[in-house]
């Protein structure tokens, strides 16, 4: 019995001389004793890379350690772009910039929106707190408004206005000379595919396309390298062959030419990459206007030079379509298409009315009329047949209002106008700034939207008013648009030699397969003809 | 007291038992050498292991009928590892064929050379753990008409025994008559040119003037505009000869079993 209870005992007591072994004698249990870091938010900026400009941050931090007592570490998260087909992505501290407190980095980086992690460690404790910062970064080159001019010889040009300034006549300084003929447009395009003739692998980048009636040229935006010309750009031989335009969809290039709409793969983490040539084409006859439906959901809609209607596209570039619509009171076989828009009320928001609308003339009879689509229906909702008095039916030039207004900008007389398509009423736009005895010759609405979860840094929305005296234009750039009226006077003029045709803005960001892919929500990021 | 005692120490003692103390690992020493077939995966970036070979993956297909007449062997090469020790004196291994029920077994001397007389061939360099394993195949005559089925395996030479049952023996089906390249399906040919069949491969052929066989396929599909761009130039270009075919009285291009050749890809629904 004795012998028992001592066992017993000896067995209830065993745990508690292995467990009694050790004193708590921590510390951090005593929150007095841990020093609080904090680190206030940080501005997001925007730096031109290989310019020898310096990204300089002085963080604030709140703290009562003192320097001595901390370590601080800078990290550099790049945007995902991987010329392989997956991206590699393991955490913000894969790339260390710097370890001091203040950030002084020499910034040579391809152009993007990078996030830039600060970090600020208790070494005694191991507490750290972080905050970050998004730096937009862009070449000389890759940020900014691509004039195209005609030169007035026979020859086009192009002008690159930057936030420093305007480079003139690129094309020139670029490849000797001037493109040969008579300037059709100008595409910005993303993610759109080349092989590198450095490196010989293929690879992808924002690319500025231009085109004559006689020519076409591709040139990079990261540092204006010629990418493709006629010769290069397709399978076949395309050398007579007359390009017009080139738009983003989905996961595609689609290039607009007499032969029709010829498609090629976009590159991105998605779709991988590909040399970025063009094949066979769908349907011949495929003039510069082309505009989206419900955010390229329902394809795309595009004037068919050949069969002089509208036809549609699906997204993929697969098949095209003539649209179904009643051509009342017009000859269809004389109608050529003058102009294009694309109109999203909602952009900001999530959810909008989207309208495009093309505008064609008889060739005979000067008779205009106005197709206006529904995007999100993917027809065509009316054809109106324009009074011969309003000013957009004698209109040297027009231009649609995208993000505010369902108006179109007619030039009539020298003077702007808007027509709106809801009324039908016409009012004239009072421009200030514009200078004495200036005629407008030009009107564009350029813009860059990127919706919803994207990088908007560079988002913004410009009426962009043309004048001509001369051989020299001037632009007026105007932000401040209410219900399409430019309110006060223009935050940036801009001058130069020929006569301006087209103007579409170079993000340093790009514009993914996902941004396309949300459009139908937020609207289109840019415009696609006008 | 004394019992009371005990217990403590046993239990104590039976503490310091269950601590586990670090010992000194030994020297690989097993005497015994193996060979087993190498697999490298593309997607995965790296070797397969045993569990991951399946049976389809040991057969490989070849053709003469895409090769230059005047060639009457060619070497196929399949790679191999070595499981064991590493030796600095290079070591012979051998093969031997394996005979498959119900197929055309190629016969030794006739539609291969025989493994005893290309013994000079098999060998694992000093210094290495890889090595190529080379099968001549001949291209003899029966082979226009016909497909024959060469299985082989390591054979235990008293230097290299086999090692993984599934990753031992390979198997090489040939012939001299077209045959569906061995990747066509891992490069989603159907859905790019449309279902295979053997005269639309030949018409490939000829038309372009390449091989269209596992090689020219890899180099095919690197460039994804290539490919959609030559997926409607087929179509065009059958179009064009079919037309051709009609005007001289002909009938158009079909396979054996009478379908017309069509490059319409095959559709992903």
């Amino acid at each position: 019995m004795k012998t028992s209870i001592i066992k017993l005992l000896a067995f209830l007591l065993l745990p508690a001389f292995v467990t009694a072994c050790y004193d708590d004698d921590s510390t951090l249990g005593d929150m007095s004793k841990v020093a609080t870091i904090e680190v206030e938010e940080m501005d997001n900026v925007s730096i031109v890379s290989y310019s020898g400009n310096r990204l300089k941050v002085t963080p604030k931090i709140d703290t009562r350690l003192s320097d001595a007592e901390m370590d601080y570490a800078w990290y550099l998260v790049r945007p995902a772009h991987d010329t392989s087909v997956t991206s590699d992505f393991a955490g913000f501290r894969d790339e260390k910039i710097s370890d001091q407190k203040e950030l002084d980095y020499e910034v040579n980086l391809p152009s993007g929106g990078y996030i830039v992690v600060f970090e600020a460690t208790d070494r005694a404790t191991g507490l750290s707190a972080i905050q970050k910062m998004t730096v937009s970064v862009s070449t000389e080159f890759s940020k900014g408004f691509f004039i195209l001019k005609d030169m007035g010889n026979g020859t086009a040009e192009i002008d690159l206005a930057t936030d420093g300034g305007v480079m003139e006549n690129l094309i020139s300084k670029l490849t000797g000379s001037a493109m040969d003929g008579s300037p059709v447009g100008l595409s910005v395009n993303y993610s759109q595919c080349f092989i590198d003739d450095e490196t010989n692998e293929m690879d992808y980048s924002t690319v500025v396309n231009i085109f004559t009636d006689k020519d076409y040229a591709a040139f990079r935006t990261e540092d204006m390298h010629r990418l493709f010309t006629k010769e290069n750009i397709g399978f076949e031989d395309m050398s007579a062959v007359k390009f017009n335009n080139m738009v983003n969809s989905m996961s595609c290039l689609m290039l607009l030419t007499s032969e029709g709409i010829h498609t090629v793969g976009t590159g991105g983490e998605y779709t991988g990459v590909n040399s970025g040539k063009f094949g066979f084409p769908v349907e011949p006859g495929a003039c510069k206007f082309i505009q989206p439906m419900s955010g390229l959901m329902n394809g795309l809609v595009y004037w068919n030079d050949d069969k002089h209607m509208l036809y549609s596209i699906d997204y993929n570039g697969g098949q095209a379509f003539p649209m179904d619509y009643a051509a009342d009171g017009m000859d269809i076989l004389r109608q050529k298409c003058i102009g294009s828009g694309y109109n999203f009320i909602g952009a900001g928001g999530f959810g909008g009315d989207e309208t495009s609308y093309f505008l064609t003339e008889d060739n005979t009879s000067g008779q205009r009329f106005l197709y206006l689509i529904n995007g999100a229906a993917g027809m065509v909702t009316d054809i109106v047949k324009l009074d011969n008095n309003l000013h957009i039916s004698k209109a040297v030039a027009t231009a649609g209002n995208a993000l505010n207004a369902t108006i179109i900008y007619c030039i009539d007389g020298g003077n702007l106008y808007a027509f709106d398509w809801n009324s039908g009423s016409e009012y004239a736009v009072p421009l200030s700034g514009i200078g004495n005895g200036e005629e407008i010759c030009f009107i564009t609405n350029s813009f860059f939207n990127l919706g919803g979860f994207s990088d908007q840094s560079e988002n913004f929305n410009n009426l962009i008013v043309g004048t001509q005296k001369g051989s020299i234009y001037k632009l007026y750039f105007y932000d401040n648009i209410v219900g399409g009226v430019p309110v006060g006077k223009p935050v940036r003029t801009i001058e130069g030699q020929g006569k301006v045709k087209s103007i579409r803005y170079a993000s340093s960001l790009s514009v993914s397969m996902d941004d396309l892919f949300m459009c139908s929500y937020f609207g289109m990021p840019m415009p696609y003809s006008d | 007291m004394k019992t009371y005692i005990k217990t403590v120490m046993l239990a104590v003692m039976a503490g310091a038992a269950l601590t586990s103390c670090e010992k000194e690992l030994e020297e690989y020493s097993h005497p015994d050498c193996y060979l087993n077939f190498y697999y490298w995966s593309q997607t995965q970036n790296e070797a397969l292991t045993s569990d991951e070979v399946t049976e389809e993956m040991t057969v490989a297909t070849y053709s003469f009928a895409t090769k230059p007449v005047e060639l009457k062997r060619d070497t196929v090469w399949l790679d191999a590892i070595v499981a064991g020790t590493i030796s600095d004196e290079p070591r012979k291994f051998m093969l031997e064929q394996v005979t498959v029920e119900g197929a055309d077994n190629a016969k030794p001397g006739v539609h291969y050379v025989d493994f005893k007389d290309a013994q000079d061939i098999y060998v694992v360099d000093g210094g290495k753990n890889m090595v190529k394993v080379g099968v001549v195949l001949l291209r003899d005559g029966s082979l226009k008409n016909e497909t024959v089925t060469l299985k082989f395996r390591f054979k235990d030479n008293g230097v290299f025994k086999p090692g993984y049952s599934n990753m031992t023996e390979r198997t090489i089906v040939y012939t001299d008559r077209l045959s569906k390249p061995a990747n066509w399906d891992d490069y989603y040919m159907d859905y790019t040119v449309g279902v295979y069949g053997q005269v639309k491969h030949q018409l490939m052929i000829e038309w372009t003037g390449k091989a269209w066989d596992e090689d020219y396929l890899v180099e095919f599909n690197v460039d994804q505009a290539y490919t959609a761009y030559m997926a409607t130039w087929f179509q065009k270009k059958l179009a064009e000869e079919n037309a051709a075919r009609i005007a001289a009285g002909q009938d158009v291009y079909r396979e054996a079993d009478g379908a017309e050749v069509s490059f319409v890809p095959k559709s992903w629904w």
